[in-house]
């Protein structure tokens, strides 16, 4: 091993990397659209109310709460019913993915007037990269652009907004200091101060690290960061990563660069869980062949075609803690030809399905294409083949979809299915936003 | 409590060129029910699609309560969509 009782020092390079992100963005978007709102806990809610009626959904869950909410302990994954045991003026609100993208693009074009490099890395954050760009900003010190940037959000997106700022020397360390003060911080973490950031926080404060490798850590014997520094370069590649992330781990603690952001489409899929939990393998189908079509719309969009689909079941448990024991079953096969049309999905996400246990009842599903390149250009055909009119239907129905919305044309079985599939706020990837365009 | 609504309003608003490619449409406002609601906080505004049309979207305050409307270009009709009772 090079590194064997080799000490590498603290990165010297200034801070130059600026990571920004949104203050409980979800819930502080709807707060800054419905002003009476602001300053009450809110959470948000892919669904508040059982499907057509107005009663509400009392185990519907928060994906994003505010800040008055995450004060009395209303954080992600808690139930609406739970959370108005709490606070009983806590307001759920459906979430509004139009609304968040529409503040993802605000933000992105901020961010996009002080570096041609800065990217989203989620729907709600985002990084501008000043490396190696000191003298376009003549001297001016990154705090200072990082207030004007807060300033710019207040004016341009809402006045109600605002976001955490962090600066650091490398993408990981500005996003350790983006979450050092919430809400609405901003932080520099530099050579100087790097231990003694490191003091003041717990293992779980870092990014990327959470409960299995906190217990990794632990075991090792590291349990603080500082120890975490400390740990030799060995420990954590050998002992405690045994991978090359144990290599990242050691470099990014002390400041080098480990993480490439990378742009390229690499999956596509669609995640749903059911209203209406069923076992019938019918009614499972029939929302899988829905999934297919969300998918492929997705892949098309992008001018795509997977060679790879994966499927994962989530079936009820028989404990009542469901979200601790519920069954898990997942399978991914490749195939030699690509596909890209929802049929050709379907087919794929069947031929999964059919291997999966059966007469379980299933609560959720993902499906998820990958391997995925652009469509080919085939030859234009002399003679119509089967392909090429399956092709032109299939470019005749994303015709009607972009007119008048989607899946305003499906097969009888996804038109006929009880489970609505509503779009989602997507998490992490936000290709998709630049995919679709603007609304 | 909120309210889910498709309430066809009269609104006063004014419509203020912000360059060669935007207008920035700002409601004042409003006539529902036989009651006039003067917007109080502007929430935020954004566009929606629907189908292939694009429609603005605004949130805004009067009173105790919040509300969101719809503004279709193409017809220049306000709908009210919701209402969030405040007290």
């Amino acid at each position: 091993m090079a590194l064997n009782g080799i000490d590498v020092p603290i990165s010297p390079e200034p801070p130059e990397v600026m990571h920004i992100d949104l203050n409980g963005a979800f819930a502080m978007t709807e707060q800054q659209w419905r002003p009476h709102l602001r300053g009450r806990p809110v959470g948000v809610s892919n669904r508040v109310k059982v499907a057509g009626t107005e009663r509400l959904a009392d185990y519907s869950i928060c994906i994003t709460s505010s800040y008055e909410a995450k004060r009395q302990g209303i954080v992600i994954g808690t139930r609406q019913r739970d959370a108005r045991l709490i606070d009983p003026s806590f307001v759920m609100v459906e979430s509004d993915p139009a609304k968040y993208i529409h503040v993802h693009r605000k933000l992105k074009g901020i961010f996009q007037d002080y570096s041609p490099t800065a990217f989203m890395k989620s729907i709600d954050e985002g990084v501008i990269d000043f490396r190696g760009m000191r003298q376009l900003l003549k001297g001016r010190p990154l705090e200072d652009i990082g207030r004007e940037i807060k300033q710019r959000v207040r004016e341009e997106v809402g006045d109600y907004m605002t976001v955490n700022v962090g600066i650091g020397q490398n993408l990981w360390l500005a996003k350790v200091a983006a979450g050092l003060n919430k809400p609405n911080g901003l932080d520099v973490i530099s050579a100087d101060n790097l231990r003694e950031v490191y003091g003041s926080l717990r293992l779980t404060d870092l990014p990327y690290i959470k409960r299995r490798n906190q217990v990794r850590l632990n075991m090792a014997g590291i349990r603080t960061p500082v120890d975490f520094l400390r740990a030799p370069y060995w420990v954590l590649f050998r002992q405690v990563f045994g991978s090359v992330l144990g290599h990242h781990w050691y470099f990014k603690l002390r400041g080098y660069e480990t993480e490439t952001w990378q742009d390229a489409t690499r999956t596509a899929g669609r995640q749903y869980v059911l209203e209406h939990r069923t076992a019938d393998p019918e009614q499972i189908l029939a929302l899988l062949h829905k999934a297919s079509f969300k998918v492929s719309r997705k892949l098309r969009m992008a001018g795509l075609e997977a060679r790879g689909l994966a499927l994962g079941l989530r079936y009820r448990a028989a404990s009542p803690d469901e979200s601790f024991y519920s069954q898990r079953w997942r399978d991914r096969h490749k195939w030699p030809a690509p596909a890209h049309r929802p049929d050709e999905l379907y087919n794929r996400a069947k031929w999964l399905f059919e291997h999966s246990p059966s007469g379980e009842v299933v609560t959720a599903f993902d499906l998820t294409a990958y391997g995925l390149a652009p469509i080919r250009q085939e030859q234009p055909a002399l003679f119509v083949d089967e392909y090429t009119k399956k092709s032109q239907v299939q470019d005749a129905i994303d015709q009607l979809y972009d007119r008048y919305g989607e899946l305003i044309v499906a097969s009888a079985d996804v038109a006929m299915s009880k489970n609505p599939m509503k779009d989602k706020v997507p998490f992490y990837s936000t290709k998709y936003f630049d995919i679709v365009g603007g609304a | 409590m909120f309210e889910n609504l498709h309430d066809k309003v009269g609104v006063l608003a004014t419509f203020s060129p912000q360059s060669k490619q935007s207008v920035y449409v700002r409601p004042y406002l409003m006539q529902w029910k036989g009651r006039r609601y003067k917007i109080d906080v502007m929430g935020g505004h954004h566009f929606a699609k629907r189908g292939q049309k694009r429609v603005l979207v605004c949130g805004f305050s009067s009173g105790s309560n919040d509300f969101t409307l719809e503004f279709d270009p193409e017809t220049f009709e306000w709908t009210l969509v919701e209402v969030f009772y405040g007290s």
